[in-house]
């Protein structure tokens, strides 16, 4: 085919496809075409650039390639069906947000006119009407308006259990939404709902047009080849291999890079190589003990911000044996603020983590609500000995402390394989020995340790003594995930409640009350005591251990510029500002 | 030789579902497929509830299983839980990456065995055969892992750090070029370097060892008697007789070479079926998991099969027995 012959079946083709929307995909052979035109134009573009330059300095022509080593590929590309912290991270490059957050990690509009607050008339007095204003001049990447439409849509594609969602948060709390006009939306919630601007309002609206009527959208072509109306349009993606995304030239806030690939390296010592020679540029979700090698390297910038990832440990407050009895030793408080004090955290952060993480407190260390009051948990050898004394526990001949004929042993169970836990594991075990009490390692692998109730998992079925893994709150507002840990209605029974959270039995009408108040209050100072007031009730019943904080480490390459990770927004909030200097 | 294959493949039938029953209550055995969800804060309660319903885990193991089989014989291998792909489309994007690797591996190996085991063969117990035979085992004892790390350091980062030309470390094609087939190549040679030298081993002892047998043969001293020249005796008559035992071993690894190697794919990102399968065994996905088992399988299964009659055509004196 001559050049100007493809190029009329690419522009029919074009018009083909402005017609159709998205709902007939074109075979490939014709795609091709479509990308070689799009060349040639930007190769046009470039040439009147070139000519301009003389008059205006300011070039603002996308420039350069950065590539981000990505060691966990994502399953899909549509957020709430595939559901991951490394599916997001790239979904964010595709997609705006109605609301975002900035390099200070506050709530700011993207494609909104105003974050919604009671202040400001977007909530309604009552917390359960909140009025949308969207930007004009966001399109879709097939070059459709980007409507008040969609947003109403996208909440009816989470709700439809032929979806098949991961997370209906926040979106289950919707009564109804009213399209005003195509740029205005109002929210009915079936009840008040504070968190609900940060729980859903960060993630991608999805365009009605694309995914309206598509059944199994999971399998479906747009899941792996999204139609986005973020910074940059997707490109192609390649199993295994990497995504590629590519400047968005119609953008309201045009990226200064021409592209970003996202190269999938699963093995960290590896990604790190690549780091070395300059193949990567940036990585992220690095570990701790990677940090003192990645200070040796030469151009490259390491990150590590104090992050909400803390691990813990829950008590088992009910027997492992018989859910519907308390637990045989852990029981009295005194033993469990014992085996906390027993505990050398501070040896275990300077050692066993090189320095590389804090000796955590409360389940908020971090977070802008954290109660700055209470101090971690001391570790404190003689007054342990002291309380297990006063509780009744004496030496028993093997060193091991007694009590009615039961030894005070207990299982401590955490994911197997994790280098860095099972030195821990290590360490408080001596540490306990020291007294008079035997913890026993009892590791599973995590999809095991994580099983529910058909499965006769760990967590499901209750069958531990201490459970010890990492989680962080989902949203820089805390919404639902913080209080299922914690709320009495939460108990987690394979019977009654078998999607329970709250595997540990832990029951308190207190924390219960201040739980509800986070949700519910609007005042947002009397909002933020009663999360502080929260934190401490969980501290003063001794039931979890915050163990340490982990740290979000980051590696960027001198070249690139404009990163600026934080805590929430993580590398992925800033895609449109990234930039290559000295080329 | 016709009825014998027939029987043999009907045989085959019992055994893959043998196979696959096993397979599934082990896979099930291994964990939680909703494991993953529930770490995952932003899943409400009810979410769990309803995915469980949808991937049918609320069901009995068995039942599982049956609507598994039903499917497969419907000529349905499913979806995967985490991708929503179905698992032949996930299987045939990555097959292709694996057969690359590993056929080219296999070919790597066996040029160096063959020079090397009948050097050895030749020259046993010269300085040649203790210097290959102790290299041979090294390669074989080395951790894929480790061997895998310390060729990128050096031939990659090093190198490149003083300014030679380096080796790519990682992927199929260059990061930040074409895709052409120079950079196949060019990405091929550190993963085929630590696969091949790990089976050379296996392969170069077994040529060996095949090669001293048919030189003490009887037919092969009355070959050198008749006044044959030395090449002769090795190439036309030793060396072609030694071969059978390698193409048994060689049809026996085939199948294998179709599920991957794990640890070189996952160490130089390799888009391949070793990686998918250990991702997707980490989450138990178990559609994923039993495609790719069953494709193995029946390969071996089928593989065993051209052993045996291959075997009756390269060396007439064997006879199937029907």
């Amino acid at each position: 085919m001559s050049k100007r012959a493809s190029l009329i079946v690419a522009i029919l083709v074009v018009a083909s496809l402005v017609l159709s929307g998205c709902s007939a995909p074109e075979p490939q052979v014709v795609e091709k075409e479509v990308e070689k035109v799009v060349k040639e134009t930007v190769i046009v573009e470039k040439e009147v650039e070139k000519v301009v330059e003389v008059e205006k300095p300011e070039d603002t022509t996308p420039k350069g390639t950065v590539v981000v080593g990505v060691w966990q590929e994502p399953k899909g590309l549509i957020w709430n069906i595939f559901y991951d912290a490394h599916a997001n991270d790239i979904i964010d490059s595709i997609f705006y947000s109605p609301v975002t957050t900035n390099e200070k990690d506050e709530l700011v509009p993207e494609m909104l006119e105003q974050v919604p607050t009671v202040e400001n008339g977007g909530v309604s007095e009552d917390g359960k009407t909140i009025t949308l204003k969207f930007k004009p001049g966001f399109t879709w990447h097939d070059g459709q308006p980007v409507t008040a439409e969609d947003y109403k849509f996208t909440w009816q594609f989470i709700m439809d259990p032929a979806t098949a969602s991961q997370t209906t948060a926040g979106w289950n709390m919707i009564q109804d939404i009213e399209v005003v006009d195509d740029l205005t939306a109002v929210v009915t919630l079936t009840d008040s709902y504070v968190p609900f601007v940060a729980a859903t309002l960060v993630f991608p609206i999805l365009p009605k047009h694309c995914l309206e009527g598509v059944s199994d959208p999971g399998n479906s072509e747009y899941a792996r080849a999204p139609i986005g109306n973020g910074p940059f349009m997707f490109k192609e993606w390649i199993s295994g291999g990497r995504i590629v995304v590519v400047a968005n030239p119609t953008a309201p806030i045009p990226p200064k890079l021409e592209s970003i690939v996202f190269q999938f390296v699963p093995d960290m010592n590896t990604l790190l190589a690549l780091l070395r020679t300059g193949d990567v540029d940036v990585a992220y979700d690095l570990r701790e003990t990677q940090i003192p090698e990645l200070v040796k390297m030469q151009g490259v910038d390491t990150v590590a911000l104090p992050g909400l990832n803390i691990e813990r440990y829950y008590f088992n407050l009910r027997n492992p044996k018989d859910l519907s009895q308390p637990h045989p030793i852990f029981n009295d408080i005194r033993v469990r603020k014992a085996i906390m004090m027993g505990m050398d955290r501070w040896s275990a952060v300077s050692g066993i983590l090189q320095g590389y993480g804090e000796v955590a407190v409360t389940e908020l260390d971090n977070h802008p609500w954290a109660n700055t009051d209470l101090e971690p948990v001391p570790y404190d050898p003689e007054a342990a000995k002291a309380l297990l004394d006063e509780a009744g526990w004496v030496p028993g001949s093997d060193g091991i402390r007694v009590k009615d004929g039961q030894r005070l042993s207990f299982r401590h169970s955490t994911t197997a394989g994790n280098q860095v836990r099972e030195n821990l594991q290590l360490l408080f075990q001596q540490n306990l020995k020291d007294i008079g009490v035997e913890m026993v390692i009892d590791n599973y692998q995590s999809s095991t340790l994580f099983g529910g109730c058909s499965s006769d998992g760990i967590f499901g079925t209750g069958n531990f003594d201490i459970i010890g893994f990492t989680n962080s709150p989902a949203s820089i507002d805390l919404a639902q995930e913080w209080s299922d840990y914690f709320l009495s209605t939460s108990i987690k029974d394979c019977e009654t409640n078998p999607a329970g959270s709250n595997a540990w039995g832990y029951s308190n009408p207190a924390l219960d009350e201040k739980m509800q108040c986070a949700l519910n209050e609007l005042d947002p100072d009397v909002r933020v005591q009663c999360i502080k007031d929260a934190q401490k009730i969980i501290y003063d019943d001794y039931f979890v251990l915050y163990v340490y904080d982990r740290l979000d480490v980051f590696a960027i390459s001198d070249r690139v510029q404009g990163v600026n990770p934080t805590i929430f927004g993580g590398h992925s909030y800033s895609y449109a500002n990234w930039h290559i200097v000295g080329e | 030789m016709f009825r014998y294959i027939v029987k043999r493949l009907l045989i085959a039938i019992p055994v893959l579902l043998g196979v696959s029953l096993v397979a599934f209550f082990l896979v099930q055995a291994s964990g939680d497929p909703m494991a993953v969800y529930y770490s995952n804060p932003n899943i409400t309660a009810e979410d769990l509830v309803r995915l469980e319903k949808t991937y049918g885990f609320d069901k009995p193991v068995a039942v599982q299983y049956l609507y598994w089989l039903r499917n497969v014989l419907r000529g349905d291998w499913g979806q995967s839980f985490q991708t929503h792909q179905d698992v032949l489309a996930m299987i045939s994007e990555r097959l292709g990456n694996t057969l690359i690797l590993m056929f080219t591996s296999l070919a790597v190996t066996l040029l160096i065995s063959l020079v090397l085991g009948i050097y050895t063969a030749t020259h046993q117990y010269s300085a040649g055969d203790y210097v290959v035979t102790g290299l041979s085992f090294f390669g074989y004892a080395m951790p894929t892992f480790w061997f895998g790390l310390m060729l990128i350091i050096l031939f990659a980062v090093k190198t490149k750090e003083a300014g030679l030309p380096a080796l790519p470390a990682a992927g199929m094609y260059s990061i930040r070029g074409e895709r052409t087939f120079g950079q196949l190549l060019l990405h091929l040679i550190l993963p085929v370097t630590v696969l091949s030298l790990s089976s050379v081993a296996k392969y170069t002892r077994y040529l060996r060892s095949s090669m001293l047998e048919v030189i003490s043969q009887d037919y092969i001293r009355t070959a050198r008697a008749k006044g044959l020249s030395e090449r002769v005796v090795l190439w036309k008559h030793a060396f072609r007789n030694a071969l059978i035992p390698l193409v048994t071993l060689i049809m026996l690894d085939i199948p294998f070479l179709f599920s991957g190697a794990l640890i070189t794919e996952q160490v130089f990102a390799w888009p391949g079926m070793g990686r998918m399968y250990w991702e997707h065994a980490m989450l138990v996905d178990y559609p994923v998991l039993m495609g790719i088992i069953l494709l193995v399988s029946s390969l071996v299964v089928i593989c065993n099969l051209i052993a045996d009659v291959s075997y009756a055509i390269i060396d007439p004196r064997i006879r199937i027995n029907q």
